[in-house]
């Protein structure tokens, strides 16, 4: 899923720049001047296949009702119930997530890339089939969940926590996946230096390891939540369909389609400009720091050695 | 919380040499990579500058590692002010964060993240246990007794190689060790900067009660800065009729 050298996903983060940017202006310049027509007719098919869907929704949301359809009550359960669910989930994808990934890459041992396979399995299963499996194990029947019924009184499925659950497998993967990626092209010289610096290893994970991985943590989690947001299959399945409890706001889409079709639109636009309420704020917040990180994270070369360099700190 | 000397006083040798050397640092590294043997014996004396120089491949950074401990030696025996950091025969390795060894490295691996202050203040964190405010303002006091105290707010990005190199100085020097490694001082930067830096360097090491051990392929850096000139080859130390 990763390639030795950095990170092959495409919603990976640029690490570094290319090059000076003479350079990259000159050959972005050059490209612009002849595009085959064998590669940009396809990517404008593609552009249009994927704006088609957003426009249609834009075009028939009942404007004049909207207001109504997303303050009731019951949409307002769902948006909430799903903003909290999803952020939880994402949060405790960080917590267990970052050191997964830290193993991932740091460590050496045997059946590590077997491992690898298996915790990014649930990236390319069927979300329903994820579901089907969170049952057989943390069900009240389940190998795990027998136990945890029996002997602390705990039941996961069918309750809000039980769609964090769902929600955490399905999207965990993302951030693990894209965190790996980023450890594994991070200069680990900085570590060394950490090490000749008195810090012990946890210390240097948490103030030197992390922080230089911050841009791909933060994309990892964008995605993670993301995921989390618009989860279905898994949360169905294994949480079930309960308004109020276990009802997020792409099944409240689905129900609705069948009974009231406004409702269903007005309910998609609200997900639509929540997850572009993200980017933009993500974009906004952690692009320029993450540009920021990978210049400064380039060797100081012959060149670079000026008093007041062209991208100084904004401060 | 200063820099540990757990294990070993009981160690130094009954000779009058090992009591010289007991201030400094006196070493026999082997150590095997494949192919590649580095078989060194070494020996700086308290407030002494020594240039280890060689070609690139002849070995200075695996040197450089044995002795910060971030590689442990296969064969032979590293003591620092009679205390032994590393000897497998003992099954004895002190890790790199509990060495009293300072390393500035060749392109100073500031933290892009961290201001010059909080990249000072870090090891007098780690190392010397101090904590919040007095970190910072030691950290401050050092890169102002290196000159760039007016560029503590500064991330490294946004320094020059001259000025980095004076905060990657600071950075070492602040956690008080009692042995400093150059690596490459000079490499990463333009002519007219390496007078500059040299000409700092010069000034400083001589004041550092710590052995000073800077690895370089440059004979005219090593002569500048060093006291004595050992050479190094394919993993030997090679003689250097007339430094």
């Amino acid at each position: 899923m990763t390639s030795p050298g950095g990170t092959s996903l495409p919603w990976a983060l640029p690490s570094r720049r290319q090059g000076p940017r003479g350079a990259a202006r000159a050959v972005r310049r050059e490209t612009r001047r002849r595009v085959p027509w064998a590669l940009w007719v396809p990517a404008a098919v593609a552009v249009l296949f994927l704006l088609l869907p957003l426009v249609g929704l834009l075009i028939r949301t009942p404007w004049s009702g909207l207001p109504r359809l997303i303050t009731e009550k019951s949409v307002r359960q769902a948006l909430l119930l799903s903003l909290r669910t999803a952020t939880e989930a994402t949060a405790l994808s960080l917590v267990f997530g970052i050191p997964l990934a830290w193993l991932l890459a740091r460590t050496r041992f045997p059946g590590r890339t077997l491992l690898r396979a298996l915790v990014t399995l649930p990236l390319v299963l069927p979300p329903v089939v994820g579901g089907v499996a969170l049952l057989l194990a943390l069900g009240r029947r389940g190998v795990l969940g027998e136990r945890l019924d029996d002997w602390f009184g705990i039941t996961l499925p069918f309750t809000s926590t039980g769609v964090v659950v769902a929600q955490t497998f399905v999207a965990m993967p993302f951030l693990v996946v894209s965190v790996e990626g980023a450890l594994n092209s991070a200069d680990r010289r900085y570590e060394d230096a950490a090490a000749t610096l008195g810090a012990d290893p946890w210390t240097t994970f948490r103030r030197v390891t992390v922080p230089l991985v911050a841009p791909a943590v933060a994309a990892g989690a964008a995605l993670c939540w993301a995921r989390a947001l618009g989860e279905f299959g898994a949360t169905i399945t294994f949480a079930g369909n309960f308004p109020g409890s276990t009802q997020t706001m792409p099944l409240s889409v689905y129900l609705a389609l069948e009974s009231d079709p406004d409702a269903a639109i007005a309910l998609s636009l609200v997900l639509l400009a929540v997850c572009v309420a993200v980017l933009v704020t993500l974009r906004a917040n952690w692009l320029p720091g993450a540009r920021r990180l990978g210049g400064a994270r380039r060797l100081p070369r012959a060149g670079a050695t000026r008093d007041i360099p062209a991208d100084g700190d904004p401060r | 919380m200063s820099p540990g000397q757990p294990e070993s006083t009981d160690v130094v040798g009954g000779t009058a040499a090992a009591a010289a050397a007991a201030q400094g640092l006196d070493a026999r590294i082997a150590v095997r990579r494949g192919e590649f043997v580095l078989d060194v014996g070494l020996r700086v004396e308290r407030g002494e500058t020594v240039a280890v120089l060689g070609r690139s491949g002849a070995g200075k950074s695996t040197l450089l590692r044995a002795l910060a401990g971030l590689l442990p030696i296969d064969e032979g025996r590293i003591s620092l002010a009679g205390e032994v950091l590393d000897d497998p025969a003992e099954r004895v390795f002190v890790p790199c964060e509990r060495r009293p060894v300072g390393v500035v490295f060749q392109d100073y691996l500031l933290f892009p993240h961290l201001r010059a202050r909080e990249n000072v203040a870090f090891g007098l964190r780690a190392r010397l246990g101090l904590r919040g405010k007095a970190a910072r303002a030691q950290a401050d006091t050092w890169l102002a007794r290196f000159g760039v105290g007016e560029l503590a707010d500064r991330r490294p990005g946004a320094l020059s190689g001259g000025q980095g190199q004076r905060v990657a100085l600071a950075r070492a020097l602040a956690t008080q060790p009692r042995l400093l490694l150059l690596d490459e001082p000079l490499a990463a930067l333009d002519t007219t900067t390496r007078g500059e830096v040299r000409a700092f360097l010069r000034g400083v090491l001589p004041d550092l009660s710590a052995p000073v051990l800077i690895v370089t392929h440059d004979p005219v850096d090593a002569e500048v800065l060093a006291d004595r000139t050992i050479a190094l080859n394919a993993g030997r130390l090679v003689d250097l009729a007339g430094t």
